[in-house]
């Protein structure tokens, strides 16, 4: 697994003895989470080494982005062929960044990130490929959780959905504590290994590994799709006919 | 200085951090709660979890006797598990209730939020008591690191509450957890630091910051029907 090269001895030989241990199941209604896979996260610039990237966006992910930029895509064309709800998360700040608040605590380059960037785009803005469709959801947030401070288990109570499948990044920043919120609130939690990336390596295969020790399974592509796919009714009854807050 | 995760990262992500801005020291709060996590008993065998209660000890004595408020989060459970959601990963365990007791018995004067799932935050009214306090910061102590602790200080952080970390007063199952919590937590949400620097720190507050409990002894709910306490 991903998480290997990263566990000490005594880790492996504990994982040796219990396995993995997060709750079991994918579930029977899920949706599909794209967390924050902004300009900001992403960069501009496909396959951009990280180190060139993190000059103009101090958030970015470097290369390892856009290959999970297209598994994302993969998956969110097979999750709205089936009527399986996309919802969206990114983040949102005042244009003068009073409410940005613990952000600047520990880092002194958030005053470049919020709002618009010199390159005129919006750091905040979904990336083009993965622009939302009319029928997924949006929902706005301020910290690491698409969950706190946002409506997003209301929706997902009135989908009908009993799972998420949760992409996007950073894997252990606002996707890990997405999941850390859907499972407290009672959904099941698959995290898409494939189609979740960090600017740390180091961060990204422990809260791979976290996830799967504590919350969830931990999934690829690949099998997210035939998960879906085999389903017997994966599709919500209650999307939206149209909208889009963008 | 050498940080608890300097051997489960990559160069590239020391480089990472740094150019991207993260990991400066953030402030001390003004007016900070101690908040003891999961010394329970579901946790006694876990690596690290004797030296991480002794460390938490002395800093819970040093908060005491500063005035300042200590906290304790612990578990809830019905007897029968219903609704255990298995925190922290816990497999099925035979009696929910007695796995979820402190080790150490709280003081009169300390508060004890108990919930069920991993963040102190999560469904309890901690933000209602810490409001009570006038808190503005959080001393997290406890376990698992990667676990209710982390969970706890990203909600702590989501709130704009100010965390400080007791770094060797955590416990986890996993070394590489432990350590990845500590250095993601360094970055972005909150100042993992040493027990005696954290210690030095509370001792020096003014006296008489916080209008504690006058004293009563912990009292566990009953959760199931009938049952009495």
């Amino acid at each position: 697994m991903i998480w290997d090269p990263y566990l000490s001895k005594a880790d492996r030989a504990r994982v040796e003895r219990t396995g993995l241990i997060g709750p079991e199941g994918l579930g029977s209604k899920p949706a599909l989470m794209i967390i924050d896979v902004s300009w900001g996260f992403a960069g501009d610039q496909p396959g951009e080494d990280i180190f060139d990237a993190i000059r103009r966006w101090p958030n970015a992910c470097g290369a390892e982005s856009w290959e999970a930029i297209d598994r994302i895509a993969e998956l969110a064309t097979t999750a709205r062929s089936l009527g399986v709800p996309v919802i969206y998360s990114t983040g949102r700040a005042r244009a003068d960044a009073w409410d940005i608040g613990s952000w600047a605590w520990k880092n002194n380059r958030t005053a470049e990130q919020i709002p618009a960037t010199p390159h005129n785009l919006d750091a905040n803005q979904i990336v083009a490929p993965l622009t939302p469709h009319m029928q997924d959801i949006t929902v706005y947030k301020r910290k690491p959780s698409a969950f706190f401070g946002a409506p997003t288990a209301t929706h997902l109570r009135r989908l009908g959905c009993d799972s998420v499948l949760m992409t996007g990044t950073t894997t252990s920043g606002c996707v890990r504590a997405s999941a850390v919120d859907a499972v407290s609130h009672g959904f099941k939690v698959a995290a898409v290994a494939d189609g979740c990336f960090d600017r740390s390596q180091s961060s990204h295969a422990i809260a791979l590994f976290d996830i799967a020790m504590r919350y969830g399974s931990v999934i690829d592509t690949v099998q997210a799709v035939s998960h879906l796919r085999e389903l017997p009714d994966p599709s919500s009854a209650t999307l939206p006919e149209s909208s889009s807050s963008l | 200085m050498t940080k608890p995760w300097d051997a489960f990262i990559t160069d590239r992500d020391r480089k990472v951090f740094a150019d991207a801005g993260y990991g400066v020291r953030g402030r001390f709060p003004d007016r900070p709660a101690l908040l003891l996590i999961d010394f329970i008993v579901a946790n006694a065998d876990l690596p690290g979890f004797d030296t991480a209660l002794e460390q938490a000890a002395t800093l819970a004595q040093t908060v005491r006797a500063a005035g300042l408020p200590v906290i304790h989060l612990a578990g809830a459970a019905r007897p029968d598990g219903w609704d255990r959601p298995g925190t922290d990963g816990q497999a099925t365990i035979a009696d929910p209730v007695a796995e979820t007791d402190l080790i150490t018995p709280p003081q009169p004067t300390d508060i004890v939020v108990r919930r069920q799932a991993p963040s102190g935050f999560f469904d309890t009214d901690l933000m209602g008591l810490l409001n009570l306090l006038g808190a503005d910061g959080v001393v997290l102590a406890g376990g698992q690191t990667a676990g209710a602790l982390r969970a706890t200080c990203i909600d702590a952080f989501s709130l704009n509450l100010r965390v400080t970390i007791a770094a060797d007063a955590c416990f986890d199952a996993f070394e590489a957890s432990h350590a990845l919590a500590l250095c993601d937590l360094d970055a972005k949400y909150a100042d993992p630091l040493e027990t005696f620097e954290i210690a030095s720190w509370l001792a020096s507050l003014p006296a008489g910051l916080f209008a504690l409990p006058n004293g009563a002894p912990d009292r566990r709910l009953p959760l199931m029907p009938g049952a009495t306490s």
